[in-house]
């Protein structure tokens, strides 16, 4: 073969070899155009599997506690094998990532049918995206048929009436329950014997910060690396969400002026700004963050930017003597420590009468409504239906008890035995309830609270001073910080979730406007007649509580200007 | 510069026309978001069907938003620590450049390579591990005492004595004896000083020595103002007091060898030819003098590019904030820099059309940034 006759043949094959790369690139870009396509503009809600037509269901949560897929994925074949013509997709995404992944799905309306809603999900937000069930959750749930709940409306099967899917906010019920959820201590009891020479952790709160200080200097003393509570960012939240309901919970007699046991922004404005509460001189935020802050001392160095795995990773290692947690973390901390050392789980500490705190906090906290594990469903979902009937399935007495047994949860549902492992998380009813919530109304508030908060709280104390004059001087400075960041905030905040919350009933008029017409030219139905009343009664209830929320938020502007008047008499600024 | 004409256009059309899907995944995916925040800025806007003209307000908001302000505070601090990380990279790259060996010099070029492959959250775990106040690296060996009585004599116990001496009037309770210390040191440097300087003896470089010593003694003073009792523990929260954050995040990744930077800066040392290096030798320049006068400016191109990078890379950086320290910027929102604050505002608050007009500042204070990289920073051709 001559240079020539190889050059051309080099050339034949480079050729080759090129077409070959176009027609792979090209084949690659068809298929995800047709894939997109077909997602995009195929059936509706049908299986994306070829060759299938069920009809599937996308249920999205943030739970990777051991256990929860697993539980979650039987309960969904089991439903599946009552309805072949269905398929159920769980979508588990970190917690972490869960709240923007939510939001980026809804605005992109890729939504899954059914989302576990988080407590932060703001009114303008569920008012958009999710859709109201109350006129689903009076009819009975027929996968509890042939059981002591049999005819029982949907919402009056769960122990609690419900309470968690309603959004009083809102006026109307817009989550479907599954679980129930309290929380506790758990203790080392090797700790606790060897350091303070005691078998069962104290009740009280001297005695137990008694013992967190006696764990401290137990492992200074010999240089072990021990702390008396592992914490992270989160499990301090659960300490901060206890003691300031406790604590805080006389200030709900005052500020909740129409006395429907909630507080809505209106009259957080009122009582910020009508001379309701002064934070900065008020005895139960004083009492509530010192005993906050004195907890903090007792945490790992860096609890704040530590993650919850790595409390857990703390206790279970035997570093920590004690450790929070909600009922949720029972199953996975029980299977970590086994073998390891013994566990005692016990009620968050109140100080008995005549101790320290004792004149503000009185009362332990009640745990009557404390069903979670709320899911949504999504106003973009393709089988609205379908979603709640696998719902209804899911929280029926024999599937809830199922499911809740693999969760290692405490049911939801009544009449169910709880696991004998949980009886320490049974909920206790008898205590103090209070919606008072010492953080912001909106963004802004919330945002500078926080960052007000851990600094008060990560601070550490100045040597050189008394201890007791040094904290009082540094929650002096906390307190007029948040204050003046609520002073100028609020209003703003107010507005904000206002108008939003407001457009979002502009998208439920236009609900209500296509059963009306579907009525007109299809004659109402019982069902038609029933969604419209739901509807209707839901968006005139909230109406009401926007009317009412203005109100307050006018009065509350009156208070501010006259503050601003007189400060200017004065000859000063606002306070 | 050749010019097209519209014949030459049509005759090879098929040319232009496949440069088409590029132009038009540019546009839709670049131009297009671009042009949508623009737009957007100036309304009230969640980011989905709430879209209402408020002008000017949110860039108004924004200039008058104290966390904006101050994100911008960290930001500049960030750019300057930046600013000065780069010169390990630079002296690595030089180093390697000067070995002899051409075959060390390749297994170095290599093992600057292999990190790259290591992707970046295992870089921050290790990280994360390190800084951990109760079982990370950087306490155990702070703590290594030199005394096996006194757990004070060790690293962490000059911390701790460093960290009791200070104290500045407007912060502390008291001035800190030390400060006085300090400005008498400053006063008795200048006076000798200024006396060596007359009398043209060794008197000056005393002078200079005590002077320099008082001023970064002030310095630490001024950035550290006050007593915290941080390490009083001996266990510091490096990544959650509000103190320790902001020199965390600057001796994060220490000691600040880019790997991208150095092989950068090896490919810009590679075009120096040996003969300007005889050169030197010859005119008796030290391993100074050929690093300052000859391989310095001949890889400014290649510092500047850094340069650019680095500046766009830190005020546009949010992401290690955030997963370190949260959407709030950590205790006193210390943490909190302009493109985490943007994140939070866009997907926390979502309050997008303020997220974009935050965007827009970022871009045109990069842009001008960028403008005046170019403008001053002259390379030696």
């Amino acid at each position: 073969m001559n240079v020539v006759d190889l050059e051309k043949r080099q050339a034949r094959g480079e050729r080759i070899r090129n077409i070959i790369g176009v027609i792979i690139l090209a084949g690659a870009f068809l298929w995800s155009a047709a894939e997109v396509a077909y997602l995009t503009f195929g059936p509706r809600g049908e299986s994306n599997l070829l060759g299938t037509n069920k009809k599937v269901i996308r249920i999205a949560h943030w739970q990777l506690e051991g256990g929860y897929v697993p539980g979650l994925e039987k309960a969904m074949r089991e439903y599946e094998k009552l309805h072949p013509d269905v398929a159920v997709e769980q979508i588990p995404i970190p917690e972490r990532a869960y709240g923007q992944w939510v939001q980026t799905q809804l605005m992109g309306r890729t939504a899954p049918d059914l989302i576990e809603m988080k407590d932060w999900f703001s009114a303008s937000m569920v008012v958009r995206y999710f859709v109201p069930l109350t006129d689903k959750i009076d009819k009975p749930n027929s996968y509890n048929d042939g059981t002591d709940l049999a005819g029982v409306p949907w919402r009056d099967t769960y122990i609690d009436g419900m309470v968690a899917g309603y959004r009083t906010d809102l006026q109307d019920y817009y989550g479907m329950p599954t679980s129930c959820f309290t929380f506790r201590c758990f203790a080392n009891a090797d700790i606790l014997k060897k350091v303070a020479g005691i078998s069962e952790p104290p009740h009280d709160l001297t005695g137990f910060l008694a013992l967190c200080q006696k764990i401290q200097d137990y492992a200074r003393d010999n240089r072990v690396k021990m702390v008396p509570i592992a914490a992270s960012d989160y499990t301090a939240g659960l300490f901060h969400r206890f003691y300031q309901s406790s604590g805080l919970y006389p200030l709900i007699a005052i500020t909740d002026v129409d006395m429907d046991g909630t507080l809505t922004n209106g009259e957080r404005l009122l009582a910020e700004f009508g001379g309701k509460i002064n934070i900065t001189t008020d005895p139960h935020w004083e009492a509530t963050h010192k005993l906050l802050y004195e907890l903090c001392r007792y945490y790992n160095p860096g609890f704040l930017a530590a993650r919850r795995d790595d409390a857990v990773f703390l206790f279970t290692q035997g570093n920590a003597a004690m450790f929070a947690a909600g009922s949720w973390d029972a199953g996975s901390i029980r299977s970590l420590v086994e073998n390891k050392f013994p566990v005692k789980v016990f009620d968050f500490p109140v100080p008995a009468p005549g101790e320290k705190y004792s004149n503000v906090i009185k009362d332990r906290v009640g745990e009557a409504g404390m069903t979670g594990g709320v899911f949504g469903l999504s106003k973009f979902s393709r089988n609205p239906e379908i979603a709640v009937d696998f719902m209804r399935f899911l929280t029926s007495q024999k599937a809830n008890a199922d499911v809740n047994r693999a969760w290692s949860w405490f049911p939801a549902i009544r009449g169910i035995t709880p696991d004998e492992n949980l009886k320490p998380f049974e909920p206790k009813v008898e205590g103090v309830f209070s919606p008072y919530d010492d953080t912001g109304i909106g963004d802004d508030t919330i945002l500078r609270y926080n960052q007000a908060y851990k600094a008060f709280i990560s601070t550490i104390p100045d040597e050189k001073m008394d201890y007791e004059v040094w904290l009082d001087k540094h929650y002096k400075e906390f307190v007029h910080q948040v204050d003046a960041d609520f002073k100028q905030y609020m209003f703003k905040d107010f507005e904000t979730n206002w108008k939003n919350a407001y457009s979002g009933g502009v998208q439920t008029e236009a609900s209500l406007s296509v059963i009306r017409a579907r009525a007109v030219h299809e004659g109402m139905t019982p069902e038609l007649s029933h969604n419209l009343l739901a509807l209707t009664l839901g968006q005139v209830r909230r109406m009401q509580v926007r009317a009412v929320d203005w109100s307050q938020y006018e009065e509350a502007k009156k208070f501010a200007a006259k503050d601003e008047q007189n400060a200017a008499a004065k000859g000063g600024s606002a306070p | 510069v050749k010019t097209v004409t519209l014949r030459q256009l049509r005759h090879r059309w098929g040319l232009y026309l496949l440069i088409l899907p590029a132009l038009a995944l540019i546009g839709i995916f670049e131009y297009y978001p671009a042009i949508s925040a623009g737009y957007h800025s100036f309304y009230r806007w969640n980011g989905d069907d709430i879209s209402e003209y408020v002008g000017w307000k949110n860039f108004i908001d924004a200039f008058h938003d104290a966390v904006f302000g101050k994100s911008f505070y960290l930001v500049s601090i960030l750019i300057l620590a930046n600013f000065v990380k780069m010169v390990p990279s630079i002296i690595t790259a030089v180093v390697i450049h000067r070995l002899t060996s051409e075959r060390w010099r390749y297994y170095y070029r290599v093992l600057f390579v292999i990190p790259m492959i290591i992707p970046d959250m295992v870089w921050l775990l290790i990280w994360k591990y390190f800084y951990n106040p109760t079982v990370g690296a950087l306490n155990a060996i702070l703590n290594i005492s030199v005394s096996a009585t006194n757990p004070d004599a060790s690293l962490m116990g000059l911390l701790k004595w460093a960290d009791s001496t200070t104290g500045l009037p407007w912060v502390a309770s008291a001035l800190s004896p030390y400060t006085y210390i300090i400005l008498a040191m400053l006063v008795v440097g200048i006076v000798l000083w200024i006396v060596g300087h007359r009398q043209d003896n060794g008197l000056r470089w005393f002078g200079i020595l005590a002077t320099a010593i008082a001023l970064v003694m002030l310095a630490g003073e001024f950035a550290w103002p006050r007593t915290t009792g941080a390490f009083s523990s001996g266990s510091p929260s490096w990544l959650g007091q509000s103190e320790l954050i902001v020199p965390s995040l600057i001796f994060w990744g220490f000691p600040w060898v880019g790997v991208v930077s150095v092989l950068l800066y090896l490919a810009g040392l590679a075009n120096i030819g040996q003969d300007i290096y005889d050169a030197a030798e010859i005119d008796g320049c030290g391993w100074f003098r050929k690093f300052w006068n000859i391989e310095l400016p001949l890889i400014l191109t290649q510092v500047r590019l850094n340069l650019i990078l680095m500046i766009i890379g830190t005020l546009q950086g949010w992401g290690l904030n955030f997963i370190l320290l949260g959407d709030d910027g950590g205790p006193s929102g210390v943490g909190m820099v302009p493109g985490l604050y943007m994140f939070h505002k866009a997907f926390g608050a979502m309050e997008a059309g303020y997220a974009v007009a935050i965007g827009l500042v970022l871009f045109f204070l990069t842009l001008i940034l960028t403008l005046v990289n170019n403008r001053y920073v002259r390379v030696q051709k």
